[in-house]
């Protein structure tokens, strides 16, 4: 699925160039992205920000050695699955205790945004968070990544397909498996 | 939440997935993906904050990075927020430092405000002398009588030192000789001059003078007597010869030896001790380099010249008449 990226310069080419405005600009509009990415897969808050920065200084270090076979999103983020597994050997990873409103490693709740919803109703957008993040926990890592991808980066099959070093079909297997899974968790858990 | 209930779900899912999960007929499955990136999106305030942070910092570092010191600054402030962050303890020991380096400087202020005038320091001075509470002793000098002098230096006999070491000298030979002299002064003589030699070796060993009882008569009589007064030299005694008999010596050693030797070696023995001798004493001493000297030369030795000597005993034997004294004494001193 194309879309308006990828229309968009490839940052590293443009390092090569000698501009480094591109990757100025990715990095900027990213950031979230990978920040969401990192922390919906089960990093703290410290921990998808040291995460995310260690994804774009690799790619900025890759300038040099950069050939652009692919699109720029998926190299990225393949640079980012990367950092994950690593980050999962270390051990360092533990479970969030609720999404969405996402607590920091000081267990301090997020500060209400202004003209933002009220208590009550973020406390039960809050519950039905928490039950779509402990579904999400429950997913095998293979799972999970490719449904994060899929839904919520909403990359391509192909691209998930190189990033992850599996075919196609098995990115559609392990995502039906994931939504499948996700809809039994979340209904049996309603009932 | 929405739950597809319909039983092609799986199939409709499938089906969905192959055509790549479009929006266009998601039906059921993709509302059912619509609610689960709707709940599990994060806070996006949050979200754009920290993504501002992090872009911030890692566009300093790469495209922005300053190689001088405000980059190296702006690296270790970052460096440093970062693990304050990460860190309760580490927070909370910054904290204790920042107070502890805001309170110095204050209360450093406040001591310097509020210090006392210095007051006079130490200072090193002499004391000045005063008045002493006390009169200070006087001594008076003590009467000195007008004829003090020393007792040793009146006695005609007080020696010098190399008389007091010839005394010494011949004290050490009697101790270490005492065995034999014990022996001799033990043994059983039968002649008068054996016994009376036998008490002078006990005299000696005891440090005491002999009591005199044995008499051999003649002039060997007084040759003895003169050696026992010097005996008596030995152990602090006084001296009790006269100048009689230092003369006699003197003309006794002018005649021919034995008698003359024996003679000739108790003037030599009270020279080594220090005391006066007539004229012509020296003369007779050195008859001991004369030819007819030769056979007693030993008593002009250092162990010779000892009381009851070897040498001594047989010039004795020479001079006595004959079988007054027996070998025994001889094997006694010998050995």
């Amino acid at each position: 699925m194309k879309d308006a990226r990828d229309f968009e310069p490839d940052p590293l080419v443009a390092l090569q160039r000698g501009d480094p405005g591109p990757y100025e600009d990715w990095v900027k509009r990213d950031a979230a992205s990978f920040l969401a990415f990192f922390r919906r897969l089960g990093a703290t808050r410290a921990e998808s920000e040291d995460l995310v920065q260690d994804v774009f200084l690799k790619v900025f270090r890759h300038a040099q050695s950069y050939e652009p076979t692919g699109r720029f999103r998926a190299f990225a983020f393949r640079i980012a699955r990367n950092a994950w597994i690593d980050h999962r050997r270390r051990g360092a990873a533990r479970p969030p205790s609720v999404a969405g409103g996402d607590t920091d490693e000081d267990g301090a709740p997020p500060p209400v945004p202004d003209g933002g919803p009220g208590p009550v109703e973020r406390a039960s957008r809050s519950e039905e968070a928490g039950r779509v993040q402990a579904a999400l926990d429950q997913l095998s890592d293979a799972h999970r990544l490719v449904f994060e991808l899929g839904v919520q980066q909403e990359l391509p099959y192909a691209e998930i397909s190189d990033l992850l070093s599996i075919p196609v079909g098995t990115v559609k297997s392990r995502m039906f498996h994931a939504l499948r899974k996700l809809r039994e968790l979340l209904e049996g858990d309603a009932s | 939440m929405t739950r597809p209930d319909t039983p092609r779900n799986d199939d409709d899912l499938r089906r969905w997935i192959d055509r790549g999960m479009t929006a266009d007929d998601a039906g059921e499955w993709g509302a059912f993906v619509d609610e689960l990136r709707a709940e599990s999106r994060l806070d996006e305030v949050e979200l754009r904050r920290d993504a501002a942070r992090v872009a911030e910092a890692v566009l300093d570092r790469t495209v922005r990075e300053d190689l001088g010191w405000r980059g190296d600054l702006r690296l270790v402030t970052g460096f440093v927020r970062r693990r304050l962050r990460s860190s309760v303890l580490l927070r909370v020991a910054a904290a204790s430092l920042l107070v502890h380096l805001v309170a110095l400087p204050v209360l450093a202020v406040y001591r310097i405000i509020t210090a006392e005038p210095e007051r006079d320091g130490f200072v090193v001075d002499f004391e000045k002398p005063g008045e002493l509470p006390f009169a200070e002793p006087r001594e008076e000098a003590l009467p000195l009588d007008d004829d003090v002098a020393l007792p040793e230096l009146e006695s005609l006999d007080a020696p010098s030192l190399a008389a007091q070491n010839e005394r010494n000298a011949d004290r050490w030979s009697v101790f270490r000789r005492g065995e034999e002299l014990r022996s001799v002064a033990e043994f059983a003589w039968d002649s008068a001059l054996e016994r009376r030699l036998a008490a002078r070796a006990s005299a000696l060993l005891d440090g005491v003078a002999p009591r005199g009882d044995v008499t051999v008569g003649g002039d060997l009589e007084r040759l003895l007597r003169v050696e026992e007064h010097l005996d008596a030299l030995l152990f602090g005694g006084v001296a009790r010869h006269d100048a009689a008999d230092l003369a006699w010596l003197v003309e006794q050693a002018a005649g021919d030896p034995p008698r003359a030797a024996l003679a000739a070696a108790a003037l030599a023995r009270a020279a080594r001790y220090g005391v006066a001798l007539p004229a012509g004493a020296d003369a007779a001493i050195a008859r001991f380099g004369d030819a007819d000297f030769a056979p007693f030369a030993d008593l002009a030795t250092a162990e010779g010249g000892a009381p009851l000597s070897a040498a001594y005993v047989h010039a004795l034997r020479s001079a006595a008449p004959a079988g007054t004294l027996s070998p025994d004494l001889d094997a006694l001193l010998a050995r």
